[in-house]
């Protein structure tokens, strides 16, 4: 490396005013400042200008002379011209795995379980494999490639590592395309450099830890937000984050690791750049995975737990749903069609479709008389209007989707807030009644924080109950019965450390 | 390049070549101030007058010169050894400077066919820097050859160590204002070096610009004693290579540059040393 000491604002003016301005901080800026109205400004402006002898410099023309280009580089050797800056110019497409490959049986939704981010490793590690030449792939993360179940990886590849090792250590290799390293700055900043520069990757996360990269993200995304309209810049690949071990799953961690809001965020920018997608099974993540690793010049953000979740859609489902990024799931709701729903659960996110799903089915036991919708969202910027982001639903879709004027609890991961702002402008917005994470963090039962911050399947019964007109004299009894059961899963993980066998046996019935 | 990494004494070069390399700083310097100030009369054909300059004067002049004065050597390098190459210009509001001599090699006006390389082109890339309807003041995507817009400060080398992975025809190098350098996650990108291997990856470039200053304060890098900076920088596993301009220019005076480059014998990369031979010479993507 080079350490070059030069003055600041060198060959610029030595003194204006009376205090000395090169080679001291007053020269970072504008040395002259007041060259139109002050004539001795303009007059040293005059003499710095001359100073460098343009008519050496520059033909009459006003051309550079030969003697000033005598030791410059030609064509893509030129810093201007390096295609390596245009990273578009030198980027392939990723040879992608058909994700049927790796898709999980289901035979029937909600009866059995597995790890999505487990899933996605499978199809992560057939990537990494089938670029084991061209070397145009890479997976960035602070520590947690394993932890958030990505380890299938390390059949590909190895992690990337030049200092001393250690006979005990694991999967560390000179030529690793698995980067880690504890700085969230570094894993933002490298995948950056690599993505610019015509390559693909992944930076896999802690949900609470992408914050840390707030800023560098907001860079990133005006960068691609202005180069998207500059004709000569080529699309690249887009940055894609996984963000795991989310809110709802902090079992060994607790309050400090809570924190859902890099999506709120990340929805804040250029809706030209910016996508959200949380997806509620093993299969719909494979298929929003296959979607943003061919996709470009986006900011991705993947929200995807780590831990054993229920299956709810075949691959071929999956694949439609994550299309139309949301939809009604009619084998779960109890319309026959011939009216409008009484109510509609929506539910966005892995463990607020569970609860959903649950609510669902004590409202089909319990209530059976409602016609009920079950609807869920994996592309989030679908309840935005579609005049506000390319994603945005139409009214009229919309209307059909979630009702003008019946109620919608909507189960959310994040914090609730964020389905008011997207879909304050909806018919039915009066009537949209948003749970989610409100705050309420600690190392508990995972059962124990959706209660803790209402998004519980029993209080999702009650918010329908509260919410659909004439039902709450009638249902008096049941809503007795959940607020009941709340009660009993107080004292019940209090005495037992685990959630209560109910919750913990539940199944979809159907 | 080079598998060598230990600079060679630095030859001398020949004063035609000193002044061709001093024509050329002179020349960004010319059109880095040109950039920030006039909005007609950019040969200077006739003196000054009040409305040639912008009505809001807007841009930062401070870095532009050291962001001159490398790009300068690093077109003497790259012709000279034939390389791929990359910058990545921390001091992103050095824009003047990356624009000036992007005009003078020819790719801005490739990219940008109405601003010629001519006195109508450089009135044009005076008039639009930092004004409604122009470009940027910073090094933005606007800016060819550019990867980094250097608008908030930290980001720069993990950049480059980010363009030089996978990338073993490629030396990227990266301007670090001593400001910048004050960030955290600057201080991190140090050990980027643990993670480049050099058989797949290319090299990196680190140039750490001590101008001493930042907006309205010292930087921290300048001020502390010399060798304690550079136990900082071989404590990371770098290999700094002091140089230091001491006299003033001969923009003042008709002698040549006072400042000679260190980085004239080989190429000094950053890395561990290299395991096996570097692949032979780049041929280009
Ligand atoms: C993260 C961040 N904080 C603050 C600023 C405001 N700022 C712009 S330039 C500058 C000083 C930079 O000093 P240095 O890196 O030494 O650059 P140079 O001296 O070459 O201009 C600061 C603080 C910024 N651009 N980014
Ligand atoms: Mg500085």
């Amino acid at each position: 490396m080079i350490v070059l000491r030069t003055p600041k604002g060198w060959t610029g003016p030595e003194e204006v005013d009376g205090v000395p301005v090169e080679n001291t901080w007053r020269s970072h800026q504008v040395p002259l400042p007041g060259v139109r109205e002050n004539p001795e400004h303009l007059r040293q402006l005059e003499a710095w200008l001359r100073s460098y002898r343009p008519a050496e410099l520059f033909d009459a023309d006003g051309r550079p002379t030969e003697r000033v280009l005598a030791r410059v580089p030609e064509g893509a050797a030129r810093l201007g011209s390096t295609p390596y800056a245009n990273g578009g110019l030198l980027l392939r497409d990723l040879p992608l795995p058909d994700p049927a490959d790796h898709a999980v049986r289901v035979d029937r939704p909600g009866t059995t379980l597995h790890e999505p981010t487990k899933v996605l490793g499978g199809l992560l590690e057939s990537v990494m494999a089938a670029t084991a030449d061209r070397r145009d792939f890479r997976v960035v993360g602070p520590d947690e490639t394993a932890s958030n179940r990505l380890d299938a990886l390390y059949r590909a590849t190895g992690k990337a590592w030049q200092a001393g090792t250690l006979p005990t250590d694991e999967h560390l290799a000179h030529d690793g395309r698995v980067m880690e390293v504890l700085s969230e700055h570094l894993c933002q900043g490298w995948l950056e450099g690599y993505l610019l520069t015509g390559r693909h990757g992944l930076f896999s996360s802690y949900e609470a830890f992408a914050h840390i990269v707030d800023s560098m993200v907001n860079q990133h995304i005006k960068w691609l937000r202005t180069s998207r309209r500059l004709p000569w810049r080529r699309p690249i690949a887009s940055l894609n984050y996984l963000l795991t071990s989310h809110v709802w799953r902090q079992d060994h961690n607790g309050f400090s690791h809570q924190d859902p809001g890099f999506v709120d965020h990340i929805l804040n920018k250029s809706p030209e750049v910016v996508r959200v997608y949380l997806p509620p099974d093993s299969n719909t993540l494979l298929s929003v995975a296959d979607h943003v690793l061919r996709s470009r010049d986006y900011v991705n953000v993947i929200v995807a737990g780590k831990q054993p979740t229920f299956d709810w859609l075949t691959p071929r489902e999956a694949r439609g749903h994550c299309a139309r990024g949301a939809g009604a799931w009619e084998w779960a709701g109890t319309e026959d069609g011939s009216r409008e729903p009484d109510v509609v659960l929506a539910c966005a996110g892995d463990v607020p479709t569970q609860e959903t799903l649950a609510a669902a089915d004590l409202i089909r036991r319990h209530l059976p008389e409602l016609a009920l919708r079950v609807v869920n969202v994996v592309d989030i910027a679908r309840m935005m209007p579609d005049t506000e982001h390319p994603h945005g639903m139409p009214d009229a879709e919309y209307d059909a989707l979630f009702t003008r004027d019946r109620p919608v609890i909507f189960a959310y991961h994040g914090y609730p807030w964020l389905i008011h702002r997207l879909a304050y402008r909806r018919h039915g917005h009066a009537h949209l009644h948003v749970r989610g994470y409100k705050e309420e963090g600690t190392t508990t039962t995972p059962f124990d924080m959706v209660v803790r911050n209402d998004l519980d399947r029993y209080r999702l019964v009650m918010d329908v109950i509260d919410r659909v007109p004439g039902l709450g004299v009638r249902a008096v009894a049941v809503r007795q019965e959940m607020a009941d059961a709340r009660t009993r899963h107080h004292a019940w993980i209090r005495e037992h450390g685990t959630d209560l066998p109910e919750v913990v046996d539940w199944t979809w019935g159907g | 390049m080079s598998d060598t990494r230990t600079p060679s004494d630095p030859p001398v070069l020949s004063d035609d070549e000193l002044s061709a390399l001093d024509a050329h700083w002179r020349a960004a310097n010319y059109l880095a101030v040109g950039q920030i100030y006039l909005m007609a009369n950019p040969l200077l054909t006739r003196p000054l007058v009040p409305e040639d300059i912008k009505p809001r004067l807007l841009g930062h002049w401070g870095t532009s010169p050291g962001l001159n004065l490398v790009h300068t050597h690093l077109n003497r390098v790259i012709k000279d050894r034939d390389l791929n190459a990359l910058c990545v210009w921390g001091p992103g509001h050095g824009g003047p400077a990356v624009l000036a001599n992007s005009w003078l090699e020819g790719s801005y006006s490739e990219t940008y066919p109405d601003v010629g390389r001519d006195a109508e082109g450089m009135g044009l890339l005076f008039k639009q820097f930092s004004f409604p309807g122009g470009v940027p003041s910073h090094v933005a995507p606007e800016t060819p050859g550019s990867i980094h817009e250097g608008g908030e400060l930290g980001y720069s080398l993990a950049h480059a160590y980010g363009a030089a992975f996978d990338h073993p025809d490629l030396v990227v190098a990266c301007v670090i204002g001593d400001g910048e350098a004050e960030t955290g996650p600057l201080a991190a990108s140090w050990h980027g070096n643990k993670f480049l291997d050099p058989v797949h990856d290319g090299a990196v470039l680190p140039i750490l610009h001590l101008n001493g200053y930042k907006i309205a304060n010292p930087t921290v890098l300048a001020r502390i004693p010399e060798d304690e900076l550079d136990r900082l920088l071989r404590g990371y596993g770098h290999d700094p290579c002091s140089s230091r301009a001491t006299t003033r220019p001969p923009s003042t005076g008709h002698s040549p540059p006072p400042w000679t480059p260190p980085w004239t014998g080989s190429a000094p990369t950053s890395g561990p040393p290299a395991r096996t031979a570097r692949p032979s010479a780049p041929t280009g993507p």
